[in-house]
This record gives structure tokens, C-alpha cells and sequence, in this order.
């Protein structure tokens, strides 16, 4: 189970802390137009309803939680700085992902270039003195058996999408997570629909192979 | 249509994002072929689990850690802009009092740092009048120590009669012709001697030729005698009344001969009591401005005090006339500071 819980907001505003149902437009709109005017209220309102979906992109693109809630503070802020100029071109939500989506990216760079220098991981594989590969121990949780059949799978499925290289990572996640249309992936991601479309075939397909080498899942 | 093209179309099938001819064209496949139908039903059930994947719940801290950075973001934004400009209503009397404050201010600073308006005489005269007053002042209080004179022999300090008279070039003396001066009157005896001890500035004034001042200067000492007189009167107005029982005393100095230049080769020096006029010295110069001839000076009554025998600015011999009717003698400076010691 994922750290965390829904927090209530004692604000006037009407907050939508949701991951998956992204709040319409106009109501973002009037939010960040007082938030433009130095309103932190609204703009709280705003972190509120978005900080979830943020949370989650910058979760699965940088597959660390802590890392992920540290770009996602920094994304905030970031947007704050510059709310004066987010003209409503595009939505709020599609230009506070672009903004959480490069914060993950450098975040990537800064991990790649750090696990360069380390020798092992901690959540590398475990070798036995014969060799062969450690089993995890089992959880110790009480669980239904279908539950922790269910946790498994979900398991394997994160382990398929962090398999996948970052571009068709960002799709997927963007795409089937976080049910953002094409249009916007393509704003976000500053590429062609046409783009997005075959990275996205690509992905699932790709992940798809991978869950058909996972027995018992495909 | 072939197997890869409707393989590659199952993704936007799925999303729906086919056009109407490409999807009618798609579920014609589908209806016939069961590998493309398995390839679609493999590709749905990965899009529901990568759906179930459940969503990371943000901590609980976080929306206040945000508003936190972001408040202090905010509070650096109204710490740089809003904090001076901000709010208006607020700010802009306080800076227009401000404003008015710093003018005011300025403008007395500037009055208290301005010049004070210049007199009218020139800071020379003021400071000769200056002088001459002291002079005057000092003139009184030799006639009252006139006894004390008497007893001690005085060395001529005449600027003359000075150790440093051979070493500096004295210049022409440049005074007022003898039409402009007032006539000397006759020399009358007095009971006491005028100096008994020659005032700095008045020996100054009267060995002005000597002492190497600029020349207007000396022109200025010499012929604005009566110009700091009315300095005086104009600064002390109560000082004519209070120096009533003592006559207004002047110096004047009157060349009485010029070579056929313009130089004056023999000046005399007059110590003015109000109508009295006494003779105070006789000087003697070259062409050159140097001290030639013998020069004199007088007591009060009348009587030499001192004769100095020059030659080309060098002292020959001197005589010192005391008024007991000693005299003194010296040929040298070493003689005459031998008997000032």
C-alpha cells in the first residue's frame, strides 16, 4: 500500500483531489486567474486538486516516491513563479505536467549519473553463496489469497511499465494512467499526434510482451 | 486488409481514435480472423492492468510543505517589489512626506553650506584694520610702560636692523607719492617717547620694503591706512566713544624722494595722535630696493633713537641713542646680537 491520504481542504474553493477525473477546465481557469492576482488560496486549491495526478506521473516516470513527492513540490513552486505567464493557451494541467514531466526527467538524469558510480544496489538481485538467486521472503501480512494474487500481478505490471524505455514510459503513463487525450500528450510531450499514437502502440505491445512472459498473468 | 496493418491499427481501435471507414474496415478482419481477435482481447487485458495499477496517495504534508516554499517565494517577490510599491493607497503619501521632508531639509543644508555674503572690504584690509587695531592698542600700553623702556635698553627690531636682512632681497618699496600723502607736520617733543619697543606690525609696516611682502600688499598696508579706520569705526561703532581720552593713532609712510624710475630712495615713516604728527623713521634704498645710506629712527619727542649705516642691503654699523643720552654702538650683527643678549 502506497504512503499517504486523501487530505480534506477547509478552503471556499471547491477542490477536487482526484487522480483520475481531471477537473474541467473553467474551473481551473477562475483558479488561476486569482492565483495570478496573488491569491495563494486559489493556488492551494490548485495544488490540491492536481498534486495527486502530479504525484503519480512524476511516480511512475522516476519510480521513487520520495523523489517523485520532491519534484512534485518543485513543480509546484516552479508553476507559481511563472503563473503570470501561463496565458491559457493550453489547459492547467496539460502545462503543469510538461512542467512535472521535465523536473522527472532531470531527476532521471541525475539517477542514472548516480547509479553510475555505485557499485551494487540495494534492490539489486540477492545471490546465494551457490549462486543461486535469493527469493524474497514472503509478507508477513495477513492477506487473502486473491488479494495477494491481485498484488502480484499489479507488481508485475509496474515492473513491465518500469521496464520500458522513457519515451514509450511517458506515453503509457500519460496515456493509459493518467487518461490524458492525444492532443495533449503530444502538447506535453512536444511531439506530432502521429508520434504519439505509434509510441503508444509500441508500448503496449511491448508491455504486453512482457506480461506474456510472466506466467499466469497473460 | 492484412494482418500487421490491422495489428498496428488495434491500439487506436481500442481508443477509438479510428476513422469511421478504417474501424468498419478493422471489425470486417476481426470477424474472420481469430489470431488478430486474440492479438486485440491481449492487448485489451494489458490496457486494464495497466489500469488497475493503483495510484500513489500524495503525504499527507504535502500541500502544506508546497504553500510553505510558496509562500516564501511569494514573501522574497513582495520583499523585492510589492513591499516598496505595494500597497499604493499606503505608500505614496508616506513617500510624498518623504519627498517634501528630504527637499526641505536639502534646501537648509544648502543655505547653512552657502557662503556667507563677502564684506565689502577686502579679507586683507580686514585683517591690516585687524592689525592695526592691536597695533594701536599696543601703541597705548608702550606710553604706558614708557619708564619700564627706559630701564631696558632695546635692541632695534627694526626689520632693518634685523640678522636676516643680509640674506633677503628686500624690494622696492612701493608707496604713496608725497602729493597724496597728508604734509608732515613738525615734530614736536613729547614728555614721553612714542616706542620704546617698535610693534611687530608696525615695524612690519614700516619695514615693508624689507620684509619681502607681495607689493599690493604693501600697497594696500600703506594706503588703506585710512580705509581701515573707517573698517574699524564700521565694525566697532561704540569704539570711537570709548577711545575718546586717547587720539585715533595712524602710521603713514611718505616717500620723500624717487629715484628717475618711480623707486623711492628715501621714505619716511610718521606715527599720526590724532593732529600730531611724529616722525618715526628715515629709510634709505638703491635703485635696486636694497637698504643704501643711513637710516634712522626716532622717539617721539623727536630725538634719533637708532642710525644704521647701509651699504648695497649691508648693514655697515648701527648707533643706538638712548634717551638718558647713552649711546651704543656696534659694527657687526655679531655685536648687536652680542648686546641684545
Amino acid at each position: 500500500m502506497l504512503p499517504g491520504t486523501n487530505s480534506q481542504s477547509g478552503l471556499s474553493y471547491p477542490i477536487e483531489n482526484s487522480g483520475t477525473g481531471a477537473p474541467g477546465p473553467d474551473a481551473d481557469g477562475a483558479l488561476v486567474s486569482s492565483a495570478q492576482k496573488g491569491d495563494l488560496n486559489a493556488f492551494e486549491a490548485l495544488v490540491r486538486r492536481h498534486q495527486k495526478k502530479m504525484l503519480n506521473i512524476a511516480f511512475r516516470l522516476v519510480d521513487d516516491y520520495d523523489d517523485a513527492c520532491e519534484i512534485v513540490q518543485d513543480a509546484f513552486v516552479a508553476a507559481y513563479k511563472n503563473i503570470r505567464n501561463f496565458r491559457g493557451e493550453s489547459k492547467f494541467t496539460t502545462w503543469l505536467t510538461t512542467i512535472t514531466l521535465n523536473l522527472s526527467k532531470n531527476r532521471l538524469k541525475q539517477i542514472r549519473s548516480r547509479q553510475r558510480n555505485i557499485a551494487f544496489s540495494l534492490d539489486d538481485t540477492v545471490r546465494t553463496e551457490d549462486g543461486q538467486v535469493a527469493m524474497d521472503p514472503p509478507s508477513k501480512e495477513p492477506s487473502v489469497l486473491d488479494s495477494m494474487e491481485k498484488q502480484d500481478i499489479r507488481k508485475k505490471v509496474q515492473d513491465c511499465i518500469k521496464a520500458l524505455e522513457q519515451d514509450f514510459r511517458e506515453v503509457l503513463v500519460l496515456r493509459d494512467m493518467q487518461d490524458f487525450p492525444y492532443e495533449d500528450i503530444a502538447g506535453i510531450l512536444k511531439i506530432r499526434g502521429g508520434t504519439v499514437k505509434s509510441r503508444l502502440f509500441r508500448a503496449r505491445e511491448m508491455v504486453r510482451d512482457c506480461l506474456k512472459r510472466v506466467k499466469g498473468v497473460l | 486488409m492484412e494482418h500487421t496493418d490491422v495489428r498496428h491499427k488495434l491500439s487506436d481501435y481500442i481508443d477509438g481514435s479510428l476513422s469511421t471507414g478504417e474501424k468498419t474496415a478493422v471489425d470486417e478482419h476481426l470477424k474472420t480472423c481469430q489470431q488478430c481477435s486474440d492479438a486485440l482481447h491481449e492487448l485489451q487485458k494489458t490496457i486494464e492492468l495497466v489500469r488497475t495499477v493503483e495510484d500513489a496517495e500524495p503525504p499527507q504534508w504535502m500541500t502544506q510543505k508546497i504553500m510553505a516554499n510558496v509562500r516564501a517565494e511569494a514573501g522574497e517577490k513582495k520583499g523585492l517589489f510589492e513591499r516598496f510599491f505595494l500597497p499604493f493607497s499606503v505608500k505614496l503619501p508616506i513617500q510624498a512626506v518623504a519627498i517634501v521632508f528630504l527637499a526641505v531639509a536639502a534646501f537648509y543644508l544648502y543655505r547653512s553650506i552657502q557662503p556667507a555674503p563677502m564684506p565689502s572690504e577686502s579679507p586683507v584690509k580686514e585683517e591690516f584694520s585687524s592689525r592695526k587695531e592691536a597695533a594701536k592698542d599696543r601703541l597705548a600700553k608702550a606710553e604706558d610702560h614708557a619708564p619700564r623702556a627706559k630701564q631696558v635698553p632695546q635692541a632695534p627690531e627694526y626689520k632693518a636692523l634685523d640678522m636676516k636682512q643680509e640674506y633677503e632681497k628686500p624690494e622696492a618699496p612701493k608707496l604713496m607719492d608725497k602729493a597724496e600723502a597728508p604734509a608732515p607736520a613738525p615734530s614736536k617733543a613729547a614728555e614721553q617717547p612714542v616706542v620704546a619697543k617698535k610693534e611687530p606690525s608696525a615695524g612690519k609696516i614700516a619695514a615693508a620694503p624689507q620684509a619681502g611682502a607681495p607689493a599690493m600688499m604693501r600697497e594696500q598696508n600703506t594706503a588703506s591706512s585710512e580705509s581701515g579706520e573707517q573698517l574699524i569705526s564700521k565694525r566697532k561703532p561704540m569704539a570711537p566713544a570709548e577711545g575718546m581720552a586717547t587720539p585715533a593713532k595712524r602710521i603713514e609712510q611718505v616717500v620723500q624722494e624717487r629715484y628717475p624710475d618711480g623707486k623711492p630712495k628715501l621714505v619716511e615713516t610718521f606715527v599720526l595722535l590724532g593732529a600730531k604728527k611724529i616722525k618715526f623713521a628715515e629709510e634709505r634704498f638703491n635703485s635696486d630696493g636694497e637698504r643704501q645710506g643711513l637710516q634712522k629712527e626716532y622717539y617721539e619727542s623727536g630725538q634719533v633713537k637708532t642710525e644704521a649705516q647701509y651699504d648695497q642691503g649691508k648693514l655697515e654699523w648701527y648707533s643706538e641713542f638712548q634717551t638718558d643720552g647713552v649711546k651704543k654702538t656696534g659694527k657687526s650683527d655679531f655685536d648687536w646680537f652680542w648686546m641684545r643678549k
